[in-house]
């Protein structure tokens, strides 16, 4: 009951509330831009976020995400191009939709979709946080090792590309957190003489880096997208469209809601998932992939499912669901609060808060999305050029406001290239930014449980929860290892008999 | 091969981390692990997980026995051609840290906005121009005055006071 007080309260307060719209509207103009992905339109947000008071901060941050879901949708529906990956779904219906003339509609149909997929992410989020704050009087040093190291785990075995890839760009970026005095005796470590160092690599500077200057490489190699009409309207569901579709926004926010809670797997995976699930329960199955208002309702409602829920494991345990998660992980740090099981009881205005912000997002999202359609039309007819240089002309400047070190932005901009070779050879990206924003977390839980049990290793094993965890991740990484050599054997057997 | 050279250069970047955890200097009053503990445990395991990549980039290539054959001059002027862009925008970044202290923040991003544009196909006339240079000093007036922050001034400190 406290908890919902103190969440009706501060989503009301003038703040979190102007935070949540502002949220919203850049997160709409961000996500429908091709290209710029819902963690770069966050990361782009992360220098200013410095001052701000942390519950302001993360309503921000976390709105831009619901708002850039939706956002997303928009090029998929008029120009057949995704502006955020979870968005690749409504594609295959959306476009149809606007060839046809129904392009309004379809917009419609994303809009609300996506507010009920929120809505009820919201309420998964609320109803199981809670429940798995009662864990946190369980944890100990040996167990917060232990569940970085799960976090890692599971994080490189389901991104993209190998595990082996996956576990080296983790340890890089625990590498890079090494950087600097030591979190407990102060000794310089790999500074290189350098005074700039000495407090260690802000996490900020390569999340900036690896998300939004790579992408800026990336771009740059490929063609301009298409223009679209810049008189579009959008046009809500009638009553009997509604009738038509709640079951698919049913499926698309249950597997959403699922999805979030899974780490790695992302708006991506739930919105195909949802579009494939609806398919297989509608009555107009024929329908799917020629303009289909479900196709649409379905992946809709599932990636603003996941916006919601991927805040379950990021907050509960410290481990980020998505890229975008991790970059609102990352404004968790700038701030100095540490996530993971002892958030709620340590920080319950800043979680309830946060709350109460989204829930303020997710409703506003419906009016913003009526009112920025124009600006986000307007924005994504401008040559990219254009949209390329001020977007990185906004990162530098957001960066030297913070020290006003232009030592700071050369780090930037090395986190842009190293993001993008990483990304050029199929090293996923999500693990390297887990290991650089849990880097110290690791390292000095791992010290602190060997200095209790003096020195003695099989602290990680006497302990109930950091047994189970590191079994887990023990057999994620074993699982992950041993399936596809299973599948190639279970294949051959045809072949050989 | 780009493989097999990245997977080699992190078996050296490995090596030197490992190394230089190794002279990380201990303290009186270190817990078990020390200052070097962790970052020598870290740079173990990636020499470890590099030795790896190295040899599943040779199993590829086995797998493969060579199928693409030898490339070409014309493929690697190709590939080179589709990096170009990248290549270019990374120096226009290189330029713009290097100027921005002594040509001051508006100069710099005016430069650095005009040839991204230029760079990336936009017609070269007076719109451009235009662009940058007021989209640059848009940068300058709501970061500078309205937020007040201490921005370059360079060559031109009266301008923006």
């Amino acid at each position: 009951m406290e908890g919902f007080r103190i969440a009706v309260t501060t989503a009301f307060s003038l703040s979190v509330f102007a935070a949540a719209m502002a949220g919203v509207a850049w997160g709409i103009i961000g996500g429908a831009l091709p290209g710029i992905s819902a963690s770069i339109t966050m990361a782009l947000l992360l220098p200013f976020t410095y001052g701000m008071d942390p519950t302001v901060a993360l309503t921000l941050l976390a709105s831009t995400y619901v708002g850039a879901e939706y956002g997303g949708s928009i090029p998929a529906i008029l120009i057949r191009t995704p502006g955020t990956g979870a968005a690749a779904a409504t594609v295959l219906d959306g476009y149809s939709m606007h060839v046809q003339g129904r392009g309004d509609e379809a917009l419609g149909l994303s809009l609300v979709a996506g507010v009920i997929g929120g809505v009820f992410g919201m309420i998964i989020l609320v109803s199981l946080t809670k429940v798995l704050a009662g864990f946190a009087l369980l944890f100990t040093p040996p167990s917060y090792f232990a569940l970085a190291v799960l976090g890692l785990s599971i994080v490189a075995a389901v991104s993209e590309g190998s595990l082996i890839k996956g576990l080296m760009a983790a340890c890089l970026g625990l590498a890079i957190a090494t950087v600097g005095s030591d979190p407990m005796t102060a000794i310089p470590r790999f500074t290189f003489d350098r005074v700039e160092l000495y407090s260690g690599v802000k996490p900020i500077l390569i999340l900036i880096g690896v998300f939004a200057v790579s992408e800026m490489f990336i771009q740059a190699s490929e063609p301009q997208w298409a223009p679209t009409s810049s008189k579009m309207r959008i046009k809500l569901p009638s009553l009997a469209m509604w009738r038509r579709i709640w079951p698919s926004v049913g499926i698309g926010s249950v597997a959403g809601s699922l999805e979030g809670v899974t780490p790695g797997a992302g708006g991506s995976v739930a919105s195909f998932i949802a579009y494939n699930e609806a398919k297989r329960w509608s009555r107009h199955r024929e329908e799917f992939g020629k303009g289909s208002p479900e196709g649409i309702a379905a992946p809709e409602a599932a990636n603003n499912a996941v916006a919601a829920t991927a805040l379950i494991p990021t907050l509960s345990f410290g481990v980020p669901g998505s890229n975008s998660t991790a970059v609102l992980l990352g404004g968790l740090l700038i701030h100095g609060i540490e996530p993971g099981p002892m958030l709620f009881t340590r920080h319950p205005d800043l979680v309830y808060g946060l709350f109460g912000g989204l829930f303020v997002a997710n409703f506003s999202q419906l009016l913003l999305g009526i009112i920025m359609l124009g600006p986000c039309l307007w924005l994504v007819n401008r040559p990219k050029p254009y949209l390329m240089g001020f977007i990185l002309a906004l990162v530098f400047t957001g960066i030297y406001t913070l020290d006003g070190s232009v030592f700071d932005l050369a780090l930037v901009l090395a986190g842009g290239v190293f993001g993008y070779i990483l990304r050029k050879l199929g090293f996923p990206i999500l693990p390297l930014v887990l290991g650089l924003v849990l880097g110290s977390m690791v390292e000095q839980n791992y010290r602190r449980a060997l200095q209790l049990s003096g020195g003695d290793l099989s602290t990680f094993i006497g302990d109930p929860v950091s047994i189970v965890l590191l079994g887990l991740s023990a057999l994620i990484i074993v699982t992950s290892i041993g399936a596809p050599l299973f599948r190639r054997h279970w294949r051959s057997i045809p072949e050989t008999t | 091969m780009t493989n097999l050279i990245f997977a080699g250069v992190l078996l050296v970047f490995g090596m030197i981390y490992f190394r230089a955890s190794t002279q990380i200097p201990s303290n009186m009053l270190e817990d078990p692990v020390g200052a070097s503990g962790f970052p020598k445990l870290l740079g173990v395991v990636i020499i470890g997980l590099a030795v790896v990549l190295i040899g599943q980039v040779f199993m590829g290539v086995k797998r493969q026995i060579f199928p693409r054959g030898n490339r070409s001059d014309v493929a690697i002027t190709t590939a080179f051609r589709r990096f170009q862009p990248t290549l270019l925008l990374f120096v226009t970044l290189v330029v713009f840290l290097t100027v921005l202290d002594t040509l001051g923040y508006w100069l710099s991003v005016s430069f650095m906005l005009l040839a991204i544009f230029i760079q990336s196909g936009l017609r070269t006339g007076w719109v451009p121009v235009l662009v940058a240079v007021l989209g640059a000093a848009g940068f300058q007036l709501i970061f500078g005055k309205l937020l007040g922050v201490q921005l370059p001034a360079g060559i031109l400190p009266g301008l923006f006071p």
